[in-house]
């Protein structure tokens, strides 16, 4: 299904945001909190079919380097649930590193299976059930 | 004094002006003395070194002329006569020299200025350019738009331009004055969303860089260095293109290359230190715990290479490959070696740490001492060039005067009247020749007073308020001193041109010396500095702040450098010059090599290092008998409760009588009850 329509829908929304969170939790702990603030404006780029193009250049006079994982893993797993429709979704290295080529995401060029592993994680655990939002609606 | 009496209020860092803006200026101010040094490269070539072998010849002969053994004796015959010769040797030899030593190099740091303003001015469509950022206007973010808004009004600044590129959680200001942008990164319904959270922090971090002024200092520097750069290569490429490659000119490229790079170290260094600042002003402005939950985040690795397309695609093509990884754990090793010296933001982890305690601002760092050092001989390298064309045209203004004045005393016979004008002449030369000179010392001193003298204020009054012993204040003084002296002479080793690195055995074999006296000479000016600022600023009680009695240790502080600086200069040029004149057959008053040695150098130095040392001990028995009878004396009234004082040094203590703090002035407002404790 493609993505736009996939999000159209306000629950699959919520089941996006919940694996996202999920996944975030694990994967970066500290951050998750300040990834919740740009989860919904990223499902609605993820919507679009755009991504945020992390710029992370140690430049004179800018904040500093926070890199944080929600550019590539809301757009992820966006893509990986509109792709299973109803049936538990997955990624696999290869879609890691296509999303982290998009994002330009130093964190996750350096992370890839770990990101592979603890997204799958999460789907595994969300179409089992054990998490808020569960279950996915197709219209 | 028991420490349980001082409050444990958190130090302001915004009491006193931040020694990186003097740095900056050193900086500024070596490019564009470097840049009059190339000028003046390009007119030995144009000119040839064989005129300023004559000129040095003329210069010979007109002190000879100047100095003579008996010039009381003079007919006035010989005197017009003689103001004829030196007249010829001013006007025929001297000034064409002056003015084309004067105008070729002028013309290059006119160009050099020029070019360097041109990269300035345009350098904020470079950076847009390179974000790729758009206008964020109100109707597309109108909660961020209005709240930066009411942020820059309340703070007294002007809204910079706002725009917006890629990215999450960064922001970059820059631009020069009325001119200012803020970049942040994010779509406007990103920045909508995590506003208050995560992009507000970072908006006002980079509201703060412009409110310090960083943006500008930073930017004017890089300007200049760039177009140093520039000029400096095309240079190169000329000379080697002209006169082929020499072993010569490879060695000056290899000093070009470690003063670069030690200029970088320097920049980089000045950059890190004011994203302190701007963490802490920012915090000042209320969003202290945001910054501190964005700054416990763990923080990102960027590789050198990852900022390009190039890059991603081979990392896409090669990365999993055994010698790309192996690569890359290279770059990686590398990089973390690099990265402490390089890296233009500190580590989140010590952003942190200042901002739960700006302690560290307060302190004299080693970089700090050795970096001041380094910069300062730098300035002064690159300068000397210029103060010595500048000492010939002064030189030449004089001679001019001279020529005029013994021409009009030739028309006065033999006697007091006319022997008393022609001392009185000669002296107030000299002492003119004298001013001139210290005049140059003294812009050397305003420019360490600046920095390292800013810095040794701040840690008096940390020490004060901290509850530091008095003597091990001073003594501790002795570190900074040391290095201050090492790293001046490191950078008359590194400064290309240095007319004043040791150059001879006999000099390299005088460097513990020298070093030794100049430590101390450096400590007994940081010790007055550090002195003054105790007793004068920590005796003050009040909310505002002292800013005339800053200005007082400060300009005392230039005063005392100065005065130390003078035996220190002529010990300099001695040690430079013994092996140079020992080679010289014709000097003034018909001296040998080793007489004039002695009279006109080591003689002078001794007596302005006696002299100095006299200025000084007199300056601060002066000054502490002012102290006693002026501010150590009179009891200030609590800013709070109005009721008498009773300590003389009041800093970091409460009244006795309310409770509150006597010395507002110095502690920091809405800063740490914004931050959330440490866990």
């Amino acid at each position: 299904m493609d993505v736009g329509e996939f999000l159209a829908v306000p629950a699959n929304r919520e089941a996006v945001r919940a694996v996202a969170l999920k996944a975030l939790t694990k994967l970066e702990p500290s951050g998750a909190e300040v990834a919740l603030g740009y989860l919904e404006p990223l499902i609605d780029m993820a919507a679009r079919g755009e991504v945020v193009t992390m710029d992370l250049w140690d430049e004179a006079g800018r904040f500093g380097t926070v890199d944080l994982l929600v550019p590539l893993v809301a757009p992820l797993v966006a893509q990986a649930l509109a792709r299973a429709g109803g049936g538990i979704a997955s990624v696999t290295v290869e879609d890691v590193k296509r999303m982290v080529l998009r994002v330009r995401s130093p964190q996750g060029r350096r992370r890839l299976r770990e990101i592979e592993g603890e997204l799958n994680a999460a789907f595994v655990e969300h179409g089992n059930g054990e998490g808020p939002g569960e279950g996915l609606h197709a219209d | 004094m028991p420490t349980e009496e001082r409050n444990a209020l958190q130090l302001d860092p915004f009491a006193f002006p931040p020694e990186t803006k003097g740095r900056f200026l050193m900086l500024m101010l070596a490019a564009l003395a470097f840049g009059d040094s190339l000028g003046n490269i390009l007119y030995f070539i144009v000119d040839g070194i064989s005129s300023f072998r004559e000129v040095e010849a003329a210069s010979l002969e007109l002190v000879r002329r100047w100095w003579r053994p008996d010039p009381l004796k003079i007919s006035p015959a010989e005197m017009k006569a003689a103001a004829r010769e030196i007249a010829y040797v001013l006007t025929e030899k001297f000034a064409p020299f002056v003015f084309r030593l004067l105008i070729i190099p002028g013309a290059v740091l006119l160009l050099f200025t020029c070019l360097a303003i041109f990269l300035y001015r345009h350098h904020n469509q470079r950076l847009k350019r390179r974000y790729a950022s758009k206008p964020l206007t109100r109707a597309e973010a109108p909660k961020v738009v209005a709240d930066l808004e009411s942020c820059a009004a309340s703070s007294g600044l002007p809204l910079p331009k706002l725009e917006y590129s890629s990215g999450l959680v960064q922001g970059h200001a820059f631009g020069y004055k009325g001119q200012e942008v803020l970049i942040l990164a994010g779509t406007p319904e990103v920045l909508e969303n995590a506003w208050e959270k995560s992009c507000r922090p970072v908006a006002l971090h980079e509201l703060a860089h412009v409110a310090n002024g960083d943006a500008r200092d930073r930017d004017k520097a890089k300007a200049l260095w760039t177009v140093f750069v520039i000029f400096l290569l095309l240079g190169f490429i000329g000379l080697c293109g002209l006169r082929g490659f020499s072993w010569k000119a490879g060695g000056l490229t290899l000093k070009f290359a470690a003063m670069l790079l030690f200029v970088y170290v320097i920049w980089a260094g000045l950059i890190r230190i004011r994203e302190y600042y701007a963490d802490w002003r920012a915090a000042s402005w209320g969003v202290g715990s945001q910054l501190q939950r964005l700054l416990s985040l763990s923080e990102g690795e960027v590789g050198l290479w990852e900022r390009w397309n190039w890059w991603w695609r081979a990392w896409n093509r090669w990365g999993e490959k055994a010698w790309w990884r192996l690569g890359g754990d290279i770059g990686t090793w590398c990089r973390h070696k690099a990265k402490r010296l390089l890296r233009f933001h500190p580590s989140f982890s010590s952003r942190l740490s200042m901002l739960k305690n700006p302690r560290k601002l307060f302190q004299v760092s080693p970089d700090l001492s050795f970096l001041t050092g380094v910069l300062l001989t730098l300035v002064l390298g690159g300068a000397l060039f210029f103060l010595v064309k500048l000492s010939m045209l002064v030189f030449l203004v004089l001679g001019l005067l001279d020529v005029a004045l013994l021409d009009r005393l030739g028309n006065l016979p033999v006697g007091t009247p006319r022997n008393g004008l022609l001392a009185g002449l000669n002296i107030s030369i000299e002492l003119l020749l004298f001013l001139a000179f210290s005049s140059a010392l003294m812009g050397v001193a305003y420019l360490a007073s600046k920095t390292i003298g800013v810095q040794v204020q701040r840690r008096a009054v940390a020490d004060l308020a901290g509850g530091v012993s008095r003597s091990w204040g001073y003594a501790r003084l002795l570190g900074p001193a040391f290095l201050l002296a090492v790293g001046m002479e490191v950078g008359f080793l590194i400064a290309p041109f240095s007319l004043l690195a040791p150059g001879s055995p006999e000099s390299w074999k005088a460097l513990p010396i020298w070093l030794a006296g100049s430590t101390a000479l450096m400590w007994l000016w940081l010790a007055c500095a550090h002195g003054l600022s105790r007793m004068l600023l920590g005796s003050y009680v009040g909310a505002e702040n002292p800013r005339l009695r800053r200005a007082v240790v400060s300009w005392a502080s230039v005063g005392v450098l100065t005065v130390l600086f003078w035996p220190a200069a002529f010990a300099r040029l001695t040690v430079r010059l013994a092996p140079m004149l020992k080679s010289r057959a014709s000097l003034p008053l018909n001296l040998s090599p080793q007489k004039f040695f002695i009279y006109g150098f080591f003689m002078p130095t001794l007596v302005l290092l006696i002299l100095a040392i006299t200025v000084y001990i007199l300056g601060v028995l002066f000054t502490l008998a002012a102290l006693r009878i002026g501010p150590l004396h009179r009891r200030g009234r609590c800013p709070t409760c109005g009721e008498e004082v009773t300590y003389t040094l009041s800093l970091g203590r409460n009244c006795r009588s309310c409770g509150e703090s006597l010395t507002p002035w110095i502690h920091a407002k809405n800063v740490q009850s914004g931050l959330e404790p440490e866990s």
